[in-house]
């Protein structure tokens, strides 16, 4: 709306003008402070990006269809980065600079060169997960605590063994016949008598029979009334 | 006149029979039941599986004229009395009891 005077007219006079225009993008930039980006595309998404330049920043950017390539970055403070994709992403890359940082990667089918890379902090976590066989998986840290736990198994053809250092030490105890042989009286002498080496023991088959037999009643139990 | 089966041991499982042939005659026997005198003595009906002062009754058959007890566990050292009543194609019913005592053998 316009206000002013006409120099034709001692009347003021003012005036509406509107203009509409067709949004091609959505963009949010937070310096200062707290930001939250979230954003979700059902569709084609030819490129989502999202950055929080100081405080705590939280990026998700979820893509239920294939798309092209998601990116999220933290520079400064604590950063989480989440990013799941259900169909075969072409890139998929996460970096976090300073402070803690967590990344997380899933990818429900084959991925040909997944790589994650951390250049510093201590306290650091890194779980990547790929369900189908992954071409190649390669995971760098450069300084802090890394903890690594890998589990392989190789076939070994032959197993060789080799012992080269140290001497055999034999040890003996010999009967000492020489300070015994004077004491010795065969009338003190004990024979020990062989062992029955036979453990088997024959069980005779059963002669008890287990039937009793109820003979017939002597008594007829009836009793006779005399007249 | 009390009856008495051979020792049995705990651990195993044997058939004791009663042969009625002699005492029936011409008579059958058509259904027999068995008991088992309790630890406080009182005669209690056992059936197939079921168990009275520990010792067990694992099975029952009979014939026309004998009746057999299938018997397994026990308490060592314990004599049971085993009774066995009979019910003839007559209608008639008998019983007698016989002794068993279970024993480490």
């Amino acid at each position: 709306m316009i206000f002013g005077i006409s120099p034709f007219s001692t009347n003021p006079f003012s005036t509406t003008a509107e203009t509409r225009f067709v949004i091609q993008s959505v963009s949010a930039t937070g310096s200062a402070g707290s930001v939250t980006v979230v954003g979700e595309a059902n569709t084609v998404l030819t490129g989502v990006a999202g950055t929080g330049s100081i405080g705590l920043s939280v990026v998700t950017a979820k893509s239920v269809t294939l798309s092209g390539s998601v990116t999220a970055t933290g520079s400064i403070g604590t950063t989480i980065v989440v990013a799941n994709a259900n169909v075969a992403p072409s890139g998929v890359d996460s970096s976090g600079i300073i402070g803690t940082t967590t990344v997380l990667a899933d990818a429900n089918t084959s991925i040909t060169s997944p790589a994650l890379t951390l250049s510093g902090a201590t306290g650091t976590n890194i779980q990547a997960k790929a369900v189908v066989l992954p071409v190649g998986v390669a995971a760098n840290t450069n300084a802090g605590i890394l903890t690594t736990k890998t589990s392989n198994v190789f076939e070994i053809n032959s197993v060789p063994l080799n012992i080269f250092v140290g001497n055999f030490t034999v040890t003996t105890v010999q009967f000492d016949y020489e300070s015994l042989k004077e004491s010795f009286d065969r009338n003190r002498v004990v024979f020990i008598a062989p062992t029955n080496q036979g453990y088997s023991i024959n069980i005779p088959a059963d002669p008890n029979n287990r039937t009793v037999l109820i003979e017939a009643m002597d008594t007829d139990r009836v009793v006779r009334i005399a007249a | 006149m009390s009856y008495k089966w051979p020792d049995k041991d705990k651990d195993e499982i044997l058939d004791y029979s009663i042969d009625w042939s002699r005492f029936l005659g011409d008579d059958t026997i058509s259904g027999v039941s068995w008991f088992v005198d309790d630890n406080q003595g009182t005669k209690t009906l056992i059936d197939a599986g079921e168990v009275v002062n520990n010792l067990q009754m694992v099975q029952k058959t009979n014939t026309l004229t004998v009746a057999t007890i299938r018997l397994s566990l026990g308490t060592n050292n314990v004599r049971y009395r085993v009774t066995c009543k009979i019910t003839t194609v007559e209608g008639l019913q008998y019983e007698r009891s016989v002794f068993v005592r279970v024993k480490e053998k």
